[in-house]
């Protein structure tokens, strides 16, 4: 693999994704994946647009550990989301864990009116390093995720009201495949310009 | 010697942030090399690696898989060669 890679996905099926701590929670109805980065559960679908970068040690963006290369590639997200037309603010406050990704708040992710839409994990290895995020598109079915990992039916209104999809901002559906070209084109410029991202679905 | 976490892994951090020890790769009274990784951690949603400062004998084992530690914190004592 040449690095620095990127790579944009819009998941097809719906999985959900657990973070590292979470392999002992059983999952009902649906596929589970299990990252190798922390952070809470994800329902990864088409209301998601997921983006990986991975880097080579040393590198730029990794020279002042992990909060500062988060919040590098925040600062990517923000400038594209800003691009479609949503501003954001980076959180800046202590990690607050919850067993919903996007109910959770970690150093780097980015809010609107304190609703996360983009959520950021990393995997630190000896010579690489991993950043992913997710960014909501559209409405996630937030009771499809409480009910697999059995928690209760209030969860769901938690959950809505801690996380915002870019639909919801903008009352439309954006355009994934144009959305995707864009972030991995910007990650791409911020990163090297001679690298080619990546966009599948 | 104390084993801990890059001090860099910490920077731009709370002073309160707190990392958690997912798992340790080796066990009390094993020998390591310096740079080996013997433990995975969380802090801040990034899954990091401790790596061993010596070669030695891992003499103890001070922060347990599951627990947490915060910045400075020794997770675990090394004897080395």
């Amino acid at each position: 693999m040449r690095l620095p890679f990127i790579r944009v996905v819009q998941p097809r099926g719906t999985v959900v994704s657990l973070g590292r701590s979470q392999r002992h929670i059983a999952v009902d109805a649906l596929p589970a994946r299990y990252r190798t980065s922390g952070g809470g559960a994800v329902l990864a679908g088409p209301w998601l647009l997921k983006a990986l970068v991975v880097l080579p040690r040393p590198h730029g963006w990794l020279d002042q550990g992990p909060a500062r290369a988060a919040q590098r590639f925040a600062d990517v997200h923000r400038r594209w989301l800003a691009a479609q037309g949503i501003e954001t603010e980076t959180y800046r406050g202590p990690v607050l864990d919850h067993w919903a990704c996007f109910a959770g708040r970690s150093p780097g992710e980015l809010l609107v009116h304190d609703r996360k839409i983009t959520g950021i994990a990393q995997t630190w290895r000896r010579r690489r390093v991993l950043l992913w995020s997710g960014t909501l598109l559209g409405g996630v079915p937030w009771d499809v995720l409480a009910n697999a990992l059995s928690h209760a039916p209030e969860a769901e209104r938690e959950l809505s009201t801690a996380a915002v999809s870019a639909q919801e901002l903008l009352f439309k559906a954006p355009d994934a495949l144009g959305w995707g070209q864009a972030l991995a084109a910007a990650l791409q410029g911020a990163l090297d310009p001679n690298e080619r991202a990546t966009l599948r679905s | 010697m104390d084993v801990t976490l890059d001090p860099q892994h910490w920077d731009d951090l709370p002073d309160d942030a707190e990392a958690v020890v997912d798992a340790w790769l080796v066990v009390e009274g094993a020998h390591v090399d310096a740079g080996q990784v013997i433990a995975r951690v969380t802090l801040a949603k990034s899954a990091l690696d401790v790596d061993s400062p010596s070669a030695g004998i891992l003499v103890r084992i001070v922060v347990p898989a599951g627990r947490s530690f915060r910045r400075g914190g020794s997770i675990a004592t090394l004897r080395p060669d």
